[in-house]
């Protein structure tokens, strides 16, 4: 099936007495950008480095493009392009040398490529100057176009804009569009900065010790990112009881810092604010407000909810 | 594999590494072949340093192999699709034709100079002979640099490895023990203790091989790499 880029199902990987990666299905469809969230450790450079061979999984199946097994994978491979955890690049050489290594072991034949590919992250100019040489943004740039020489199918790119300076950034954001738009490359991409993130992907997974917690598009994360009344009080259970007998709702959640999500009674903030003095619930902050991505991702890893 | 080994042999005409070993090598033998030229050939004395010598082989492993692996720059031709035997056995083919062009070439050097300043004549014999043993003795730090993968466990086997070799050499019953270590095969040629019957040298060398190679294909085959 291609329009399935990467299928798992019941993906699991241990290290002795860790288990990195727990019984994870999941299905990556032909066209989209997905930003893959999750905090150190959670499990996404062990998931990227199965997707490229670099580790074995102990348990469970991974497909690629609905091709299985060791060679048939391998095979696969060729069809995507990454970077992983920083450029692994040749400091001894010029930006354009480390790309003709590149276009050499992948046995591209035109060497224009190499020119192309240096142009679309901005790399064009840099003459006879050796990597070594290079600023860490400059070094993440030409690790992109490594990871774009080939022109791939599966892009996967981990913390791509780290280093980046803001400029860089909206560069980067806006490459990755276009490389979806104009070629329909299906893009993975980790990154620590999650209002980026927001920006670029259309879809999210978020996994959390090793396993997918939630997987959503962009539509249902802003649905699920929706307005509410937050509650700031120092006596967050009494402010709970109010809402459940006062006011008569359970649609609200508890966040890690004590702040309560109020979905409901959101044109009538004053009925809220009255029903909690009225019961002497002292309120240090009353607004409507709306989640990010970041609060939506601290909610689902680590947020208590009501039920 | 012949995209790998291409790739490799691009960096090799791009880096200064290899060529910057094999100087050292061929300075650091000069100067140890002097001290036995005026008992016997150029050529002779030129087997006497490889043992001290090994060492170079070391660096070399460290930066084709150990340091490709720390930098990840082994982890992309995987992850371009490359299998793991094909790189493997590229990264190997050209560590090798390194290592032992350094050991072989230098050799041949001092025949020359044998040959130009003395009329010596270079023998071939000899040193056809050595090849299997100067890659026996290339295998043993690649084999190191495939199972650590990195610069410093690379490095401190293949030295302790090396410090083993020069406290085996100046051992008592050096010639009974040298038969079974292939760095001892150039010692035999520079006493010129070496048999007649060569099969049985030329089989120890072969086994050398054998079990550091595929030592080294298992330590890669299936590992997860960083």
């Amino acid at each position: 099936m291609e329009s399935i880029v990467m299928e798992t199902k019941g993906l699991t990987k241990k290290y002795r007495q860790t288990l990195a990666l727990d019984n994870v299905n999941l299905k990556l469809e032909k066209g989209k950008i997905y930003g893959f969230i999750g905090q150190n450790g959670a499990g996404k450079t062990t998931l990227i480095r199965m997707i490229t061979g670099l580790a074995f999984p102990t348990g469970g199946e991974l497909q690629l493009w609905g091709k299985t097994g060791d060679k048939e994978l391998q095979e696969q491979r060729k069809r995507i392009g990454s970077l992983i955890e920083g450029p692994a690049l040749y400091p001894y050489m010029t930006a354009r040398q480390n790309m003709e290594v590149q276009r050499i072991q992948r046995g591209i034949p035109d060497k224009s490529i190499i020119d192309k590919t240096l142009k679309l992250v901005g790399l064009s100019d840099t003459g006879n100057k050796k990597v070594r040489n290079f600023s860490l943004g400059m070094k993440q740039r030409l690790g992109i176009a490594v990871a774009l020489l080939n022109t791939p199918e599966f892009l996967i790119l981990d913390e791509p804009i780290n280093g980046l300076d803001p400029s860089g950034i909206v560069d980067v954001r806006n490459l990755i569009k276009k490389l979806n738009k104009e070629y329909g490359m299906t893009i993975l991409i980790s990154s620590h900065i999650l209002e980026e993130l927001y920006n670029t992907a259309t879809d999210f997974i978020i996994i959390d010790k090793g396993r997918i917690i939630e997987e959503l598009s962009e539509a249902e994360l802003n649905e699920k990112c929706k307005q509410h009344i937050e509650i700031k009080t120092l006596d967050p259970q009494k402010a709970i009881m109010v809402l459940e007998q006062k006011l008569h709702t359970d649609n609200f959640k508890i966040m890690p810092d004590n702040t309560i999500q109020l979905y409901d009674f959101l044109n009538e903030l004053e009925k809220v604010a009255g029903a909690l003095a009225e019961e002497k619930v002292l309120v240090t902050g009353l607004a409507v407000t709306g989640d990010t991505l970041e609060q939506y991702f601290l909610t689902k890893i680590g947020g208590a909810s009501n039920d | 594999m012949t995209k790998v080994i291409r790739a490799e042999v691009y960096k090799i005409f791009h880096s200064f590494h290899l060529w910057g070993i094999a100087l050292g090598y061929l300075f650091l033998n000069t100067i140890l072949v002097h001290d036995h030229t005026d008992e016997m050939s150029f050529m002779r004395s030129g087997m006497y340093p490889i043992p001290f010598l090994i060492f170079f082989m070391v660096a070399l492993a460290i930066v084709m192999i150990g340091n490709e692996f720390d930098q990840r720059q082994i982890q992309g031709y995987i992850a371009a699709g490359h299998k793991r035997f094909e790189v493997f056995a590229g990264k190997l083919t050209v560590y090798l034709l390194g290592s032992v062009g350094i050991m072989l070439g230098t050799l041949f050097l001092d025949g020359i100079a044998g040959l130009l300043l003395r009329g010596e004549t270079i023998d071939f014999g000899t040193v056809l002979f050595l090849i299997p043993s100067f890659i026996a003795i290339a295998v043993v730090p690649a084999f190191f640099a495939f199972l650590f993968k990195d610069i410093g466990k690379t490095l401190g086997s293949g030295l302790i490895t090396f410090v083993l070799m020069i406290a085996s050499v100046n051992t008592a019953g050096i010639r009974e023990h040298a038969v079974y270590l292939p760095y001892g095969h150039s010692l035999l040629g520079y006493a010129e203790m070496l048999p007649a019957d060569k099969t049985g040298l030329l089989l120890i060398d072969l086994a050398w091989i054998a079990v550091f190679v595929i030592g080294s294909y298992i330590a890669v085959r299936r590992s997860d790499l960083k």
